[in-house]
């Protein structure tokens, strides 16, 4: 891992509100094999204010299924759709010995990101399909 | 009850998210809407030998921009690797990935999906190229979410090959 920027106490807060206020922090510490041992932050924007100490997590976040008990020591996974319509960006992170994952919102960045990404991909379909009609034209195979 | 976490992985627009559609809510829509990130959905798969709750992780297709992060495969029980059938280039996207999730995942089952026959005329991947695929023992199912072929087959041999603990 980098190592930290050693930032004043004035910036550091900053961004730390920042962070958590743009997009909406929710935290779980949980257990080798998946069970919620503590949360805090936004629960209820990931459809968590039921979860309680011992559950297992893949109860509340289906998609955590299979995470456990190998859950990544550190990871990122960006843009995750639910089926409720939320955009979560997971981080997997582990900091002295603890397994904690945490929850942001990116449904802002993510609209963003669909419209360049789908601008990228209907260009590269179409130069494909010219391709194949140019080849096609000079009788190559 | 059984819950096993299912990767769709390729190319972009190669029909992955189609077939999440056809075979969770059974609809298909014309339009090519590329996915970012992942879309989650699951489906309840009931057969005579057992009950399997898939959790579908639809992972957006690898393109010049964005590659697929091995992050996303975490935990996977199997994937679906789909082919474009019209696109030659996407089984060498698709080659390309399976050997990535061997070395970062390790041998899951995959069922390997030739998308579009809807398309038949116009495909490029070639008997030939089945021919070979077959050769290095991938199962193969041949897809249209448009025409609803062989989507119920690709995700129930994906199930049984889970249960029978089969390597890919």
């Amino acid at each position: 891992m980098a190592k930290a920027v050693d930032l004043p106490d004035a910036i550091a807060h900053y961004l730390f509100t920042r962070a958590t206020q743009r997009q909406d922090l929710a935290y779980l510490q949980v257990s080798p094999d998946g069970c919620i041992l503590s949360s805090g932050g936004t629960l209820a924007k990931y459809g968590l204010e039921t979860a309680k100490v011992g559950d297992a997590i893949d109860q509340h976040l289906l998609f955590l299924t299979g995470f456990f008990p190998h859950p990544p020591e550190q990871a990122v996974m960006p843009y995750i759709q639910t089926e409720q319509g939320a955009v979560i960006d997971v981080h997997f992170i582990v900091e002295s010995g603890k397994q904690w994952i945490l929850l942001f919102d990116t449904a802002n960045e993510l609209e963003k990101q669909q419209q360049f990404q789908q601008v990228a991909n209907d260009a590269a379909l179409l130069r494909q399909q010219l391709t194949k009609q140019i080849d096609a034209a000079r009788g190559s195979p | 009850m059984i819950q096993k976490k299912v990767c769709m992985v390729g190319a972009f627009a190669t029909g992955k998210t189609s077939l999440v559609a056809r075979f969770v809510k059974g609809i298909y829509a014309d339009k090519y809407q590329t996915t970012v990130g992942v879309k989650i959905d699951k489906k309840l798969v009931e057969t005579e030998r057992f009950t399997m709750n898939m959790i579908l992780w639809d992972i957006h297709g690898e393109d010049e921009f964005q590659n697929v992060r091995m992050s996303y495969l975490r935990g996977a029980a199997a994937y679906l690797l789909v082919i474009d059938g019209t696109r030659r280039a996407t089984l060498d996207v698709a080659l390309n990935l399976r050997a990535k999730v061997s070395e970062n995942i390790g041998d899951i089952p995959f069922v390997g999906v030739i998308s579009k026959c809807d398309l038949q005329a116009e495909w490029e991947i070639t008997e030939q190229d089945i021919a070979l695929l077959k050769e290095k023992k991938f199962d193969l199912v041949r897809t249209s979410a448009k025409t609803d072929v062989g989507i119920e087959r690709c995700f129930l041999q994906l199930a049984d090959k889970i249960m029978s603990g089969a390597p890919s």
